[in-house]
């Protein structure tokens, strides 16, 4: 319950700052400007033959084209919607409110995650305006496009989890940014190292761990458990962590 | 309602409060006394849960606040140094969010919340951005944020800091009003505030418990007890003085100008004795001010001489 008080009041927050105005509009001023050029092309090259560099797939050369544009967004714009959420409370003490209330840190965390998970989902539908505005105009098939979306959802929720916690452990919301932007980074690159591992059992190992791998399943309109089970859990690694940094301020 | 015991916080190797151990009865208020750096705040952080001690326990109610502390924490409603406010939210919103966060049925905010505005004259400003105001307005909202949930017990560290002298005397008026139903702690360096307000005082220095009393046994207990008498009156009659020095609780009188000294020990009998003289004699007593042995002397005595390695 005081979970949903906190995300209230922080969805509040969100919807009533200039910054996440700003940021949806550089958002969709990016995506716009890639969608139309990569439709057109589509246009042209629809009806060239596979063999002579056509492609008929508006799922491979429009849409993955889109989504991997709104991924390489969101690893920015994630870290800047998250900075705030605890530097801030350290920095201006309101965090003492929090603390000093019958409240746990637990429900702290939950409703600040819940808030910004569904701000940065709410960006993603807007994202998701522009594939299904093509479906007015024209027919494709739409189950790799729904796969593709769930995918999307579950790693930003990896990667509004990262940011919380990046943001739990400092003061400054640039550092907390900065830091949000490199964790991500790291998590999203870790499985690249798994060519140069020669063991083959830490080779899977790393591979597994990789967002990269993951993501990719759901982009070619596969849902495997291992994915969910990925995102959910590294999401739920990372809410933890933020509690008990959370917890911890009690004991300094 | 609030049991200390064996309180210790260590930061690295220094002891901000050492073996600290009072109680705090039901309907009480306290003033929390000591120079700055003597383990004030440190000690109310400790209070409400905000940190924890090195050793030794609290009780709030009966309830561990580090056992449980989500029903311990429902009990109290705080003011830290600086008001928690958030500066994008609106005066009567952020108090909302605050009741609600401290336990307050979904059904009496509305009601809560107006209450709290009504005992700090914030009704005006309900509708303002926190950022937008002044720091008196902010420390008030402070108070209304530590009221509002109507906690069994208020811990206030400085509360009047910023407040303007009337808002400082509504402030007292609010504490008469809470007297009784509520549990107080007020920390202050400013003695004139506990010499109004509170019953009792815990002296610090140095992390150390120096004095735990009512304000009148302290008083008492240091040095002498006693008291100057200053009458503002028309004439100068030299025989009224004289007759002064018979009473055995005169310790010594002067004139100056118009103006008669009279160093007195003893109660407010003894007050009540040379103010009649005066008036009798036929001086014409314009004014009468009874600075008793003030509570900064005793303060300055007790964290001079006790406890003080400066």
């Amino acid at each position: 319950m005081k979970a949903f008080l906190i995300f209230k009041k922080e969805l509040r927050t969100y919807l009533t700052s200039p910054l996440f105005y700003f940021l949806a509009f550089v958002f969709t001023l990016f995506i716009s400007a890639r969608f139309l050029p990569s439709i057109y092309k589509f246009a042209e090259t629809a009806s060239v033959p596979e063999s002579l560099g056509g492609s008929s797939n508006i799922h491979v050369s429009v849409f993955m084209v889109h989504l991997n544009l709104v991924y390489l967004l969101m690893l920015f714009l994630t870290p800047l919607l998250t900075m705030k959420l605890l530097s801030e409370e350290k920095k201006d003490k309101t965090i003492d409110l929090l603390l000093t209330a019958p409240v746990t840190s637990s429900s702290i965390v939950v409703g600040k995650f819940l808030a910004v998970w569904s701000v940065v989902t709410l960006l993603l539908v807007l994202a998701l305006l522009y594939p299904l505005s093509v479906g007015l105009i024209s027919t494709f098939d739409y189950a790799p496009l729904w796969s593709s979306y769930i995918g999307m959802f579950l790693m930003l929720g990896v990667n509004c989890a990262i940011g919380v916690f990046a943001s739990s452990v400092t003061a400054s919301s640039l550092i907390a940014a900065f830091l949000g932007v490199l964790m991500i980074l790291a998590v999203m690159l870790v499985g690249s190292m798994s060519g140069t591992i020669v063991h083959p059992f830490w080779s899977a190992l790393v591979e597994q761990l990789s967002m990269v791998l993951h993501i990719r399943d759901f982009f070619d309109g596969t849902l495997e458990t291992s994915g969910f089970v990925f995102f959910i859990s590294t999401l739920c690694l990372f809410c933890f962590l933020t509690q008990r940094v959370v917890e911890s301020s009690r004991w300094r | 309602m609030i049991k200390v015991e064996n309180l210790t916080k260590d930061y690295g190797d220094r002891a901000a409060i050492e073996g600290l151990s009072f109680e705090i009865a039901k309907g009480e208020i306290v003033g929390f006394l000591g120079p700055n750096g003597a383990g004030k705040t440190t000690t109310m952080k400790i209070l409400t849960g905000l940190m924890a001690p090195s050793s030794g326990s609290v009780l709030i109610g009966g309830v561990d606040i580090f056992e449980n502390p989500v029903l311990a924490k429902s009990k109290i409603g705080y003011l830290p140094e600086s008001p928690p406010l958030y500066l994008d939210m609106k005066v009567s919103s952020y108090l909302k969010y605050v009741a609600g966060l401290r336990d307050v049925p979904n059904s009496e905010i509305d009601a809560a919340v107006d209450k709290a505005l009504a005992s700090l004259n914030l009704k005006d400003v309900r509708a303002r951005l926190i950022g937008n105001l002044s720091k008196g307005f902010r420390q008030r909202v402070g108070i209304a944020q530590a009221i509002v949930s109507d906690p069994e017990i208020l811990i206030l560290d400085e509360p009047t800091v910023g407040l303007d002298p009337k808002q400082v005397a509504q402030f007292r008026a609010l504490l008469n009003e809470l007297k009784g139903k509520h549990t107080i702690v007020i920390s202050t360096h400013i003695l004139p505030e506990v010499q109004a307000s509170c019953e009792r005082v815990i002296i610090i220095n140095n992390g150390k418990i120096v004095a735990k009393d009512s304000l009148k046994a302290l008083s008492e207990k240091s040095k002498s007890g006693m008291r100057r008498v200053t009458f503002k009156v028309q004439r100068v009659k030299e025989q009224i003085r004289k007759d002064f020095s018979s009473l055995d609780f005169v310790k010594m009188s002067a004139f100056a100008g118009n103006d008669l000294h009279v160093d007195v020990i003893g109660g407010d009998g003894s007050l009540e004795e040379l103010s009649s003289r005066v008036v009798s004699g036929g001086l014409g007593l314009l004014s009468m001010d009874v600075s008793s042995e003030k509570l900064e002397d005793v303060f300055i005595e007790i964290t001079k001489s006790k406890g003080g390695s400066q």
